[in-house]
């Protein structure tokens, strides 16, 4: 497996076309036992029978997210809302970007929702929120930066959220 | 965007996107060694992927300002006793 990462490593770390300001930094204002938290990946995870039907397509399959890569990475990201109840099985991942089968196998190795609900009823989380949400990283950054970004910070604040668990993938 | 907005946000992150992900200055980041796509640890390993989860949480609260930046020593695989 060191192997594997160090490959991959090697892959990621050229150099990228972007430059990036500072960012600000808005500390925690009160303890984890009181905040809400939310949950954000990139995995591209939804619920069973809310599919978000990328590109029109209904029931897209994996391969075909796979080959079409080029389009979602033009495409406007859809955000899916998934109940941080959801059973497992009830849970669904699709993205052209990575292999998914781990993600197929244990929702967790990057929609850690099981987790988390685990972790709240220790106490140490005060407030998770009910909805965990997932969208596909692979869409157009510019829409992404521009549009849909701002879009869904504004309804997370409307909502309460006080800090978030953020996954790329 | 979440920053400015008030909203404390933790990356978790594969090691395997350090450099891209240091270059974006983001307030608070934790890397794992893990590979693409399972940030969180193997499927399965239930105590690394909690390890990791709770690493994230302790630094989104204890953070003293941008760019901290956490390495997660949980291992990928499950420990055999």
């Amino acid at each position: 497996m060191n192997q594997v990462i160090e490959w991959q490593t090697s892959v990621y770390s050229k150099p990228g076309r972007y430059l990036y300001a500072d960012v600000p930094f808005s500390p925690l204002q009160k303890p984890l036992s009181q905040s809400r938290l939310a949950l954000l990946t990139s995995s591209g995870h939804f619920v069973a029978g809310d599919d978000p039907n990328p590109l029109g397509v209904e029931n897209m399959t994996q391969t075909e997210a796979e080959l079409r890569i080029s389009e979602f990475l033009r495409a406007v990201p859809q955000l899916s809302e998934v109940p941080i109840d959801t059973p497992e099985d009830s849970l669904r991942v699709r993205h052209g970007g990575y292999d998914i089968s781990g993600a197929v196998k244990d929702p967790n190795v990057n929609f850690p929702i099981t987790r988390l609900r685990e972790i709240q009823s220790n106490g140490m989380i005060g407030d998770l929120f009910p909805i965990a949400f997932s969208f596909v990283g692979a869409c157009s950054q510019l829409q992404l930066t521009k549009r849909s970004g701002p879009a869904w910070v504004k309804k997370f604040k409307s909502l309460g959220i006080e800090g978030m668990i953020l996954v790329p993938v | 965007m979440l920053e400015e907005s008030g909203i404390s946000t933790v990356v978790v992150c594969s090691e395997i996107f350090r450099e891209k992900m240091l270059a974006m200055n983001l307030p608070r980041i934790l890397f794992t060694h893990t590979p693409l796509g399972r940030p969180l640890g193997a499927p399965g390993n239930k105590a690394t992927q909690t390890d990791i989860l709770v690493s994230a949480l302790e630094l989104l609260e204890s953070a003293q300002r941008g760019g901290s930046v956490v390495d997660s020593l949980a291992s990928y695989f499950r420990q055999v006793d």
